[in-house]
């Protein structure tokens, strides 16, 4: 049995009758089952399901995740990603060291930045940042928050790593459920930034949550836009919902994280009551 | 029921409305009545008034550093509590408000 997600940002039409038809009509022969996600609120129906799909009440270019299990998927997945990509937009699902994209339906107030522990750990990371480090696999929180401070600003970094060394000082970030949230205001960052990390094994971010996997280091300049600071507080205000959490230690890909949490950094709307 | 309260913490720009909301959330799951004062990076929000504190029957400050205007709140009975207690577990410190008032 395997798991796939197709993530994507529904096109100009949102999501219409004919395109829940045409995704049914790729997904028919499925061994398995198949659920639509609508991301901001998490509401999830079988996408089999016409009319519940349409209550979800889509937006256009709301983000969205078809959910597919059962065996022997590839063949179907495949064909309804490229029927998908004639009316929407694929986010992908790839490896991408880092990110900075502009695309309109991320947060353009956020510089992004993804990679993943261990690569930058046994590569780059030996060389570059932690040159006297005898054991480049071992990763802890104090060398997660030097590396966080060093793609913030290599010339600052050294006043960046203290700022977040002394926020974890006053409590830790980490927000249960798997996922750390390292945050400052800092008179050295130039522009908003998120540096996200993840890594397949448990980091210890000396808390009593039980170690993280994905750490999503929110930096922002002094002074901040309201618009900033804004987005920084729906995310935070999400990640008191352990569904949300949960959704997010799922992806590892950069692309994914980047479009789900600029999705949760937007104001969330209230589920409209399913009548029974 | 009605309760007060203010949450700040010393960045400003997650905690303190996440405890916020933490706090309405479980207020309302014991049927009190609340309204939150966020001292955060956008400002005082939702100010509570004199009256507001006055007609209160518990006050709450949820914070990690010292908050403005506190002397609102000199002449009441004010439980204190950290940020970190408020997001681990928010029913437990309704909780134990509603005991030290009661």
């Amino acid at each position: 049995m395997s798991t796939i997600r197709i993530t994507l940002y529904l096109g100009e039409s949102g999501l219409t009758a004919w395109l829940i038809k045409g995704i049914n009509q790729r997904l028919r022969d499925i061994q398995g089952a198949a659920e639509l996600i609508k991301i901001d609120t998490l509401q999830r129906v079988n996408v089999q399901h016409q009319l519940a799909a349409l209550s979800l009440a889509f937006k256009p270019f709301d983000l969205c995740q078809i959910f597919l299990i059962g065996e022997n998927l590839q063949t179907q997945v495949e064909a309804l990603k490229l029927y998908l990509q004639q009316y929407c937009v694929l986010v992908t699902d790839t490896y991408t060291a880092t990110i900075h994209s502009s695309s309109p339906m991320y947060n353009d107030n956020f510089q992004f930045h993804h990679f993943s522990v261990p690569n930058k750990m046994s590569a780059k990371h030996r060389y570059h940042i932690m040159p006297f480090a005898k054991d480049a696999t071992i990763v802890d929180k104090a060398r997660i928050l030097k590396l966080i401070a060093k793609m913030a600003s290599i010339k600052h970094y050294k006043k960046i790593e203290v700022q977040l060394i002394q926020r974890e000082q006053l409590s830790s970030t980490d927000m249960a459920g798997g996922i750390a949230l390292p945050h400052i205001v800092s008179e050295y960052i130039d522009q908003p930034m998120m540096i996200c990390l993840t890594s397949k094994t448990v980091i210890d971010w000396q808390s009593a949550h039980g170690g993280v996997t994905h750490i999503v280091a929110l930096l922002l300049p002094k002074p901040c836009t309201k618009e900033a600071i804004l987005a920084v507080r729906h995310l935070a205000v999400n990640l008191l919902n352990a569904d949300k959490k949960q959704f997010i230690t799922y992806h590892y890909m950069g692309d994914q994280l980047q479009a789900i949490l600029a999705c949760f950094m937007r104001p969330t709307e209230q589920p409209i009551e399913q009548s029974p | 029921m009605r309760m007060v309260a203010v949450t700040a913490c010393p960045t400003g720009i997650a905690h303190t409305y996440m405890a916020a909301e933490a706090l309405i959330k479980s207020a309302a799951s014991f049927g009190i009545q609340i309204q939150v004062e966020t001292q955060g990076a956008m400002g005082i929000e939702n100010q509570l008034t004199h009256q507001d504190i006055h007609q209160a029957d518990l006050i709450l400050i949820a914070s990690d550093i010292n908050i403005e205007n506190a002397e609102r709140f000199q002449q009441y009975q004010v439980i204190n509590t950290t940020i970190v207690e408020v997001l681990t577990d928010p029913n437990k410190v309704i909780q134990d408000c509603i005991k030290q008032t009661s």
